[in-house]
Order: structure tokens, then C-alpha cells, then sequence
């Protein structure tokens, strides 16, 4: 078991609601280690622990990520999709975060090429508006909120990335401190969520979280400027630790449906069910 | 035991490697019968036992040390409602593939 496989199984229980804890964790820790018995991957069964912890928690919340088949059992697909949708939206987004601010290394390097650009502009893209079409359309499959709601929580989550680009692009400047900047961009991401799905009002204090990420990323991304690696590298890697205030907001989603008060049965009662023949 | 509400193709698939053993099935086993991923079958595992269609039980094998594996079986109930659910799959099927075959030709010569 590796170290990363270890993580995703501790984070995983540490999500879980507490009645569920002990028995996840023997029960995980024991698939991971022996996942290759059965030709597994130990990171993958990892990771789908993890997603078992954060999106299958709540009483009547969806239990599989299969398709409904209700009564009729010929309306079951030969392939149905599985795949939880949000985490693999936000995935995206931070991939296409980090391939950008590859992409921004490598136009240093080739700094005057042909189609200069075109480069810059597609990296730009995929830097502000790829991940705010990601997050969009998150918040478009948020369940719980009405269409309506959920409609002009993505639009304005949208009307934030092309404000991002443009300050990205140099076409705006946001009238606070550089430093604050990204927060303030995944602040008002997190707070789109926030109001969307209800959050109780406890919750917007997690908006801090982004901005204080921001703060401590600012000195960081600058700091990489004044070491002895190559500048395409010190570019790469200093817009690739903008990402964290991004990060954080994503925790401070997670946090928010994890603790809400007002979340139906967060925690259920499902530990009773789990009986233990060896006690 | 509560009815499924929504019964989905992943649930029948996990139902389906549970009944393919007599004894209590590893998860992890049930996982690489069905081919899912993990993060699909874990929560069906879990809501299929809440429901009472199936129990758990840590495996006793002294021999191994470490963390237990989770291992489980149907209830009485469960076994019964599990191969209804089947058989209504099994039939569903069987109707869809007589719906998609070609007529029969009848061998009658058409004439305009």
C-alpha cells in the first residue's frame, strides 16, 4: 500500500460520519492492501472510498451513480453512466488549471514563436474559463436547488471566470491588492454554491478560507521568481500555486455540506446496521 | 426489509455476484465481479444493507493478519427479493431481444 493509497483511505474515514469510521476504515484499509490479489488497483479502490465518504452520506441522497430504473426493468442501459459528475467536473477544472500554467511555462521558452498568440490566448482559456465552465456546470448538477436557481448561480459563476480572464489577459484591474485577487475569484465561486444550495449562514465564514489561501499563495508564487530555475519552470510552477485558494474553496464546499446543521440526517444511522459476527 | 426505490443496473449487477456464491462474498470480490468501480459499489453495499436485503460480518480467517475484509450474504429476504428482481431483468431482456429479431419470413409469394 502505498503512501498516496494510505491518504485517500485516511481522508476518506475522516469524512465519514463517525458511526461509520471504524468499521470503514478495517474494511477499506483490508481492500486496499489486498486489491492486487484480485489484479485491483489499490489507488483506485482508494479514490472510490473517498468519493464513497464525501458524496454518499446523507439519507435519501443518491446511492448509486447508475442510471434509474424504476418499475420497468428494460429501461436499464447496456451502459449506464457511473461516473460521480461534480468530482469529475472539478478534476477537470484543476487540470486544466495546471496544463495552463504548463502551457504559460512553456510560452517563456518559446517566447516570439509563430502563433505566440494563439497560444497565449488558449492558455488563458484554459487558465480562467475552462475551469469556470466546470465549476458552471457543477453548479448545474447540484441537487437540492431549484432550475431556476441553479441556472443564475452558473451564469454568474461564468460572469466571474470572463472577469478573471480579463485580468489574467491585462484587459482589468481589480482595485484591491494583487494578493487578493484570486482569492476574491474562488470566494465568489464558493459563495455561488453557498447561496445555491442553501448553505445555513455559518457557512460564509468559510469564504475566508479562499482569501486567506490567496494571501499566503501570493508571497510563494512571487518568492519562486527569485530562485535559480529556469524561468519557463519558475513561471509554470508559481502560476501552478495560484491553484491552492481554488483548492481550499473546494474544501470549503465539502466543509460546508459536511457540517450544515440543516442537511437532512448527515449522519445516519447506519452503523446499526453493519452487524459483526465476531463480536 | 424497505423496498429499492430506484433500482439501477449497477444495484442488479451487485445483486446478481452476491447470489452467484452460497457463502458470504468479500466485497472487494463483489467489485471485480461486476467490474464497477469502487465508489459505485461501496454505496450500494451499504444501502442494500441498511435496507435489510443483506448483512456484513468481518471475516474470521486467523491466519491473516492486519485489517479485516468485509464479507456479505442476503438476508432470508433479501435472497428472495434479489432473484425476483433477476428474473424480471432476465425477462426484460429476453422480451427486448424477441422485440429487436426480424419478422419470420413466411415464405408467401407477394404479388403487386
Amino acid at each position: 500500500m502505498t503512501a498516496l493509497d494510505r491518504f485517500l483511505v485516511g481522508a476518506a474515514v475522516a469524512v465519514s460520519p463517525a458511526a461509520h469510521r471504524d468499521t470503514r476504515r478495517e474494511q477499506w484499509l483490508a481492500d486496499v492492501r489486498d486489491a492486487q490479489e484480485l489484479d485491483l488497483s489499490p489507488t483506485a479502490l482508494a479514490f472510490g472510498a473517498l468519493t464513497t465518504a464525501l458524496f454518499h452520506r446523507r439519507a435519501g441522497h443518491r446511492s448509486t451513480w447508475g442510471e434509474s430504473m424504476t418499475a420497468a426493468p428494460l429501461t436499464v442501459r447496456a451502459t449506464p453512466h457511473t461516473i460521480p459528475t461534480i468530482p469529475v467536473l472539478l478534476t477537470l477544472a484543476v487540470v486544466s488549471f495546471l496544463g495552463a500554467s504548463l502551457g504559460l511555462g512553456l510560452l517563456q521558452r518559446y517566447n516570439g514563436h509563430p502563433g505566440g498568440t494563439q497560444s497565449a490566448l488558449l492558455v488563458s482559456f484554459c487558465l480562467t474559463v475552462v475551469p469556470g465552465l466546470a465549476v458552471g456546470l457543477s453548479v448545474m448538477l447540484a441537487t437540492g436547488s431549484p432550475l431556476r436557481r441553479r441556472t443564475m448561480g452558473a451564469l454568474v459563476v461564468l460572469a466571474v471566470s470572463v472577469l478573471w480572464w480579463a485580468i489574467v489577459t491585462g484587459f482589468l484591474d481589480l482595485p484591491t491588492h494583487p494578493a487578493l485577487a484570486l482569492g476574491i475569484i474562488a470566494g465568489a465561486w464558493l459563495a455561488v454554491w453557498l447561496v445555491v444550495l442553501r448553505r445555513p449562514r455559518w457557512t460564509w465564514s468559510l469564504l475566508l478560507l479562499p482569501i486567506v489561501a490567496s494571501v499566503v499563495v501570493f508571497p510563494l508564487s512571487n518568492g519562486l521568481y527569485g530562485t535559480q530555475l529556469a524561468y519557463s519552470v519558475k513561471a509554470a510552477l508559481a502560476t501552478a500555486v495560484d491553484a491552492l485558494p481554488f483548492l481550499v474553496a473546494v474544501a470549503g464546499a465539502v466543509i460546508a455540506a459536511r457540517f450544515s446543521t440543516d442537511a437532512p440526517a448527515l449522519v445516519e444511522a447506519h452503523g446499526e446496521a453493519l452487524v459483526d459476527k465476531s463480536a | 426489509m424497505e423496498p429499492i426505490r430506484r433500482v439501477t443496473a449497477p444495484t442488479l449487477d451487485v445483486l446478481d455476484a452476491l447470489l452467484a456464491s452460497d457463502d458470504a462474498v468479500w466485497g472487494l470480490l463483489v467489485i471485480k465481479a461486476t467490474g464497477r468501480q469502487a465508489g459505485t459499489v461501496y454505496p450500494i453495499l451499504e444501502r442494500l444493507e441498511r435496507q435489510g436485503w443483506i448483512r456484513s460480518s468481518w471475516d474470521d480467517d486467523a491466519e491473516r493478519s492486519g485489517p479485516r475484509r468485509r464479507l456479505y450474504e442476503f438476508t432470508a429476504d433479501g435472497v428472495e427479493a434479489a432473484r425476483a428482481l433477476l428474473d424480471a431483468r432476465q425477462a426484460a431482456t429476453d422480451a427486448a431481444a424477441r422485440a429487436a429479431r426480424p419478422a419470420r419470413p413466411t415464405g408467401r409469394t407477394v404479388t403487386s
